[in-house]
C-alpha cells in the first residue's frame, strides 16, 4: 500500500530532482567503506588461518560462518541494503530461503536413504562409494541405517 | 472490495514530462518520476541477482552433495590448487568491490574524475583476477587436472578426484564468465562516465552494475573457502 | 456507480477512424524493434500459437498411431518405435516449454497486465523485447535438435538415459536453457511492474485478480527457472565430460538429477496453471455480473500455491529411490496444495451463485476450466497419496491427470482469455455462435480423449509405451477419436478468429461490461494505452452488491 502513495506524492513533486536521494544514510561513506574493506581483508586472513586447524565436522561450519559474515558486510554496506528500501532485502532473503529449501530437502533425502554397499553397487571394487555421509547437516539418519557417531574417515594429511 | 477515493482525480498530467515544458532524456516515458524509475531499476536488478543466486546455488548444492559422498576425494583434490593464487584473488576482488562502491558514491555526488578513476581500478582488478585464474588453469592443465573424463592423475589415492575438479572448473568457470561479463559492462560504464553521462541527477547504471559486481564478489567469498581451504 | 475514468473518449468517432497501436508506427521493422508491450504480446501470441499447432500435430500423430496396437492404420504403418519415442518427446517439450509456459504470461499477460494496472508499459520495455528474441533463440536451438535427429528422452530428460542416448539431447537442452531466460525476464518485468507502476489510487488489493495470479507466477518464474538452467547445464556437461554428478557408475546420483529437475519443474506446472486460474478469476465475475466472492482469499491462494509449490517436488519421485522419510514428508506437503486450489474453486462457484450468468464463449471456457481442473486437481490428490501412487505411477492415469490440469486447465484458461480479450487486442468481435460451438467441441473432445486414459491407467496401461495389450484397444481408439474432435474445435477457432481480422474494427471499447482498467480505453488501444493517466476510484469488480438489485 505504501508504493502507490509514493507515486501519488511524487507525481508532482520533483519530477526532475535527484533520484534516490533518500536511499543512502552514512555521512562520510568513504571512511565507512574503508572500514568495511579492512574488516573484509582481516576476515579473509582469519579464514585462511582457521583452515590450518582441524576442527573435524566443524571445519565447514567455521568456513561458512566467516564467509557469511563477509557476505553480510558486503550486502549491508557495499550493496546499501542497510539503508535501502526493504523490498530489495526481501528479494535477497527470498532467494536465500528458497536456496536453503532446495539444499535441505535434498539432504533430507540423501541423509536418510538406505545404504548402497559396494557389494550391491556397480562401483569399482575398493572405491569409497558406499553411503552418503551426513556432512554434519541437522537431519539425522533413520535409526536402522547406520550406527551413530562413526569415526570420520582418516585422511592422510 | 473497498474502493479508494482519490482526492487528486483529474489532477494528473496527461504526459509526465510534456507538462514540464522540456524533455529529460533520462526519464523513460512510462515513468512519472525519476524516483519511481530509480526504485524500479533497483527492484529489477535485485530480482536478477536473486536468479543468479539460485543458479549458482544449484552448483553449490551439487558440490555439497558430492562432497558429502566423497570427502576424501575432495580433500585430496583441493591440495592441487594454488592456495596463494586463491587468496590473492580474494583480496583483489574485495578491493575491486571497494572501488566499485566508491565509484557509485562518486557518481552520486557528481565527481566525474574520481568516478572514472574508481571504475578503471575496478576493471584493472578484474583483469588481474582473470590473469591469476589463467595462471591457475594453466598450472592445473599441465598436471593433467581436467574436468570429467579428461582428468588424469595417476597418483589419485581416491579414484574420485575428477569429481572435485569437475566442480572446481564449473564453479570457477561460471564465476569467471560473470567476471568477464562484468568487465564488458564496466567498459560501457567507463565510456559513458568519460562522456559525462552520470551525475547526481542520473547514475542508475553505475548503481546497478555495482550491485551485480558485489554479488560476483560474494559468490567468490563462498567459493574461496569451499574450494581452496576445504578439509 | 460513477464512471471509473475521468478521461472522455472521442464519443463521436467510429472505431474505424481510431488511431491505435496496431497501425502506428507502420512497417514490419517497427514491429520487430518495438518496445510496446502490446506489440510484443502479439508477437508472442503468434509464436506460441505456432508452437501450439506444431505440438498439437505431434499429439494427433501419437494418438493416430496408438489407434491400434499394430500401429497400422488403413494399411499404412504409422510410427515406428523410435520415431514414436521422439514424437512424444517433441510433443512434451514443445507444449511445455514453448507453448504453455509463455502462453498466458508472455502473450496475454504482456498485453493486458500493464493496462489493467493503468500503466503505459511494463517496467523494462527493452528487456521485454529481449525476452521475446531470447525465446526465439531457444526455440531455434530446439528446432536444430529436431532437425538433427530429434530427442527421445521424454520432456523430463531423466538421467542416465539422457546422458547416454545418442540423440540430440545437448541441442535441445541448450534450447530450453536459453528459452528459460526469456521466462525469467518476463517474470522479473511483471514483478517490477506490479510493484511500481500501478495507477494512482490502486493499492495492492485494488488490483484485478489477474495481476495477483501473474505476480504469483512471476515469483515462481524468477525463483525456480534459474535452477532449471543449471540443471540442464549440468546434464549437458555430464553428457560431454562425464563429470560424475548424475552417473551412478561414476559415484554420482541419478536421483539428484530428479531433485534438480523437479525443483524447477514442479513450480513450473504451477507457472502453467496459476495464470489459467488468474484468467478464470477475471471472466467469472464479468459474466456473472457480480462482485468476486472472497477477493483476498483468491489473491492469497495464488501466492499460497506459489509458495507451497516449492515444497512438493519430491512427489514426482516416490518410486525413484528417495528415502522413506523424504517420501512421507513430500506426500504430506503435497496435500497442502489442495487447500489454496480448492479455495479458488469454491470462491468462483460462490461468485456465480445468484449471478446474472450469460454463456458467451469466454464463460464457457471458464466453466470448462472449473469442471476439468476439479477433476485434474482431485486426481492429483490421489497421486499424492503414497500407496496409490505406487500403483498408478507411470501409467496413463498420470498422463490423464496431467492433461486435465494442463490442457483442461491452462489451455481452457488461455482460450477463454483469448476470446475475452480478442476485441481489445484486435478491435474486432469474433463470431459468437461459432465460438460457442468450438468451445463445446473442445470440451467434449477433451473428455473423450483423456477420460478413458484414467480408466486405462487404473487398469495398468503404462505411459510412454509403444505397444499395448489388445484389451486396451477400444479405449485407445475412443481416445484417438476424441483427439480429432479437439482438433476440429481448435481449427474452427483458428478459422473464425482469423476471419474476424478481415472485418473493419467493430468492437466496442467494453463489449463484456468489465470493470477493470483495460476496458476503459479504446479498442484497440492507443500506443501508450490511455489518453490520460487513469486513476482507480473503485475496485475491479464493483458490480451491484448482492441483494441490492
Amino acid at each position: 500500500m505504501s508504493d502507490h502513495t509514493t507515486i501519488l506524492e511524487n507525481t508532482h513533486a520533483a519530477a526532475h530532482g535527484s533520484e534516490g536521494a533518500h536511499a543512502h544514510g552514512p555521512k562520510n561513506p568513504v571512511r565507512l567503506y574503508t572500514l568495511i574493506l579492512t574488516c573484509l581483508l582481516i576476515l579473509t586472513g582469519v579464514t585462511v588461518l582457521v583452515a590450518q586447524f582441524d576442527f573435524g565436522d566443524w571445519n565447514v561450519f567455521a568456513a561458512m560462518l566467516i564467509a557469511t559474515i563477509k557476505a553480510s558486510l558486503v550486502a549491508l554496506f557495499f550493496m546499501h541494503l542497510l539503508h535501502d528500501k526493504g523490498m530489495n532485502a526481501i528479494i535477497l532473503c527470498a532467494a536465500l530461503l528458497f536456496l536453503g529449501l532446495f539444499l535441505s530437502f535434498d539432504f533430507m533425502d540423501s541423509s536418510t536413504r538406505l545404504l548402497i554397499t559396494p557389494a550391491n553397487s556397480a562401483a569399482p571394487a575398493g572405491s569409497d562409494y558406499n553411503r552418503p555421509k551426513n556432512l554434519g547437516v541437522p537431519f539425522g539418519g533413520a535409526k536402522n541405517i547406520k550406527p551413530k557417531k562413526e569415526a570420520p574417515p582418516e585422511v592422510p594429511k | 472490495m473497498s474502493s479508494i477515493s482519490t482526492p487528486v482525480a483529474g489532477a494528473h498530467e496527461p504526459h509526465g514530462d510534456a507538462a514540464h515544458g522540456h524533455h529529460d532524456p533520462n526519464l523513460q516515458h512510462h515513468f512519472a518520476t525519476k524516483e519511481q524509475q530509480f526504485d524500479t531499476s533497483k527492484i529489477g536488478i535485485w530480482l536478477f541477482l536473486a536468479t543468479e543466486i539460485l543458479m549458482f546455488g544449484g552448483l553449490f548444492v551439487g558440490f555439497a552433495y558430492m562432497q558429502s559422498r566423497f570427502p576424501e576425494a575432495f580433500f585430496e583434490g583441493h591440495k592441487h590448487l594454488l592456495k596463494v593464487a586463491g587468496t590473492l584473488n580474494t583480496v583483489v576482488l574485495l578491493v575491486s568491490s571497494f572501488t566499485m562502491v566508491l565509484a557509485v558514491h562518486y557518481a552520486r555526488t557528481s565527481r566525474r574524475k574520481k568516478l572514472i578513476i574508481c571504475l578503471a581500478i575496478t576493471m584493472f582488478c578484474a583483469l588481474i583476477f582473470l590473469g591469476v585464474k589463467y595462471i591457475e588453469y594453466t598450472h592445473e592443465f599441465s598436471e593433467g587436472l581436467y574436468p570429467g573424463r579428461y582428468f588424469s592423475n595417476p597418483d589419485d589415492p581416491t579414484g574420485h578426484e575428477f569429481i572435485f575438479f569437475s566442480f572446481y572448473f564449473m564453479m570457477t568457470g561460471l564465476h569467471g564468465i560473470h567476471i568477464l561479463a562484468g568487465l564488458c559492462v564496466m567498459a560501457w560504464l567507463l565510456r559513458r562516465a568519460i562522456r559525462g553521462d552520470f551525475t547526481s541527477n542520473y547514475y542508475t547504471p553505475v548503481d546497478v552494475v555495482g550491485l551485480y559486481w558485489h554479488l560476483v564478489d560474494i559468490i567468490w567469498i563462498y567459493l574461496f573457502p569451499l574450494l581452496y581451504l576445504i578439509r | 456507480m460513477a464512471d471509473v475514468i475521468s478521461a472522455p473518449f472521442h464519443a463521436g468517432t467510429t472505431p474505424v477512424e481510431r488511431r491505435n497501436y496496431l497501425t502506428e508506427p507502420k512497417g514490419l521493422w517497427s514491429w520487430l524493434t518495438t518496445v510496446d508491450h502490446k506489440r510484443i504480446g502479439i508477437m508472442y501470441l503468434i509464436s506460441v500459437m505456432a508452437f501450439f499447432l506444431v505440438g498439437g500435430i505431434f499429439a494427433l500423430l501419437i494418438r493416430l498411431s496408438l489407434f491400434d496396437p499394430s500401429h497400422v492404420i488403413l494399411g499404412h504403418k504409422m510410427l515406428d518405435a523410435e520415431t514414436y519415442n521422439k514424437v512424444f518427446t517433441m510433443h512434451g517439450v514443445i507444449m511445455v516449454f514453448l507453448f504453455i509456459i509463455p502462453s498466458i504470461p508472455a502473450a496475454l499477460g504482456n498485453f493486458v497486465l500493464p493496462m489493467m494496472l493503468g500503466a503505459k508499459d511494463v517496467a523494462f520495455p527493452r528487456l521485454n523485447l529481449a525476452s521475446f528474441y531470447i525465446y526465439w533463440a531457444g526455440a531455434a536451438l530446439a528446432m536444430v535438435a529436431i532437425v538433427t535427429g530429434g530427442v527421445d528422452t521424454g520432456w523430463t530428460f531423466y538421467t542416465p538415459y539422457s546422458t547416454s542416448t545418442d540423440t540430440s539431447v545437448a541441442w535441445m537442452a541448450m534450447g530450453i536453457f536459453i528459452a528459460g531466460f526469456s521466462s525469467i525476464f518476463t517474470g522479473l518485468n511483471f514483478i517490477a511492474t506490479i510493484h511500481k507502476l500501478r495507477a494512482p489510487g490502486m493499492g495492492w488489493f485494488d488490483m484485478p485478480l489477474f495481476c495477483w495470479g501473474m505476480y504469483a507466477t512471476a515469483l515462481m518464474q524468477v525463483l525456480a527457472t534459474p535452477v532449471l538452467a543449471i540443471t540442464l547445464l549440468l546434464m549437458t556437461i555430464e553428457r560431454l565430460f562425464r563429470i560424475g554428478i548424475f552417473d551412478a557408475s561414476l559415484g554420482g546420483d541419478p536421483v539428484l538429477f530428479q531433485h534438480f529437475f523437479w525443483f524447477y519443474s514442479h513450480p513450473a506446472v504451477y507457472i502453467m496453471i496459476v495464470p489459467g486460474m488468474a484468467i478464470v478469476s477475471e471472466i467469472i465475475p464479468v459474466f456473472s455480473r457480480k462482485t468476486i466472492f472472497g477477493y483476498r482469499m483468491i489473491a492469497f491462494s495464488s501466492i499460497g500455491i506459489a509458495l507451497i509449490g516449492f515444497l512438493v517436488w519430491g512427489h514426482h519421485m516416490f518410486v525413484a529411490g528417495q528415502s522413506q522419510t523424504a517420501v512421507v514428508v513430500f506426500s504430506f506437503l503435497t496435500f497442502l496444495v489442495a487447500i489454496p486450489s480448492a479455495i479458488k474453486v469454491w470462491n468462483w462457484l460462490a461468485t456465480m451463485y445468484h449471478g446474472s450468468i450469460t454463456l458467451e464463449t469466454p464463460m464457457l471456457y471458464a466453466i470448462s476450466f472449473i469442471l476439468l481442473f476439479t477433476i485434474g486437481g482431485l486426481t492429483g490428490v490421489f497421486l499424492g497419496a503414497l500407496s496409490i501412487d505406487v500403483h498408478l505411477t507411470d501409467t496413463y492415469f498420470v498422463v490423464a491427470h496431467f492433461h486435465y490440469v494442463m490442457m483442461g486447465g491452462t489451455v481452457m484458461g488461455f482460450l477463454g482469455g483469448l476470446h475475452y480479450w480478442w476485441p481489445k487486442i484486435t478491435g474486432r468481435m469474433y463470431h459468437e455462435r461459432l465460438g460457442q460451438i468450438a468451445a463445446a467441441l473442445v470440451f467434449i473432445g477433451f473428455n473423450a480423449t483423456f477420460f478413458p486414459q484414467f480408466i486405462m491407467g487404473g487398469q495398468g496401461m503404462p505411459r510412454r509405451y509403444y505397444n499395448y495389450l489388445p484389451q486396451f484397444q477400444p479405449m485407445h481408439a475412443f481416445s484417438t477419436v476424441g483427439s480429432w474432435i479437439i482438433g476440429a474445435g481448435l481449427f474452427l477457432t483458428l478459422g473464425y478468429l482469423l476471419a474476424s481480422l478481415r472485418k473493419p474494427y467493430d468492437a466496442p471499447d467494453n463489449p463484456w461490461g468489465g470493470k477493470t482498467m483495460e476496458w476503459q480505453t479504446q479498442s484497440p488501444p492507443l500506443t501508450e494505452n490511455f489518453e490520460v493517466q487513469p486513476v482507480a476510484t473503485h475496485g475491479p469488480y464493483d458490480y451491484f452488491p448482492v441483494g441490492t438489485h
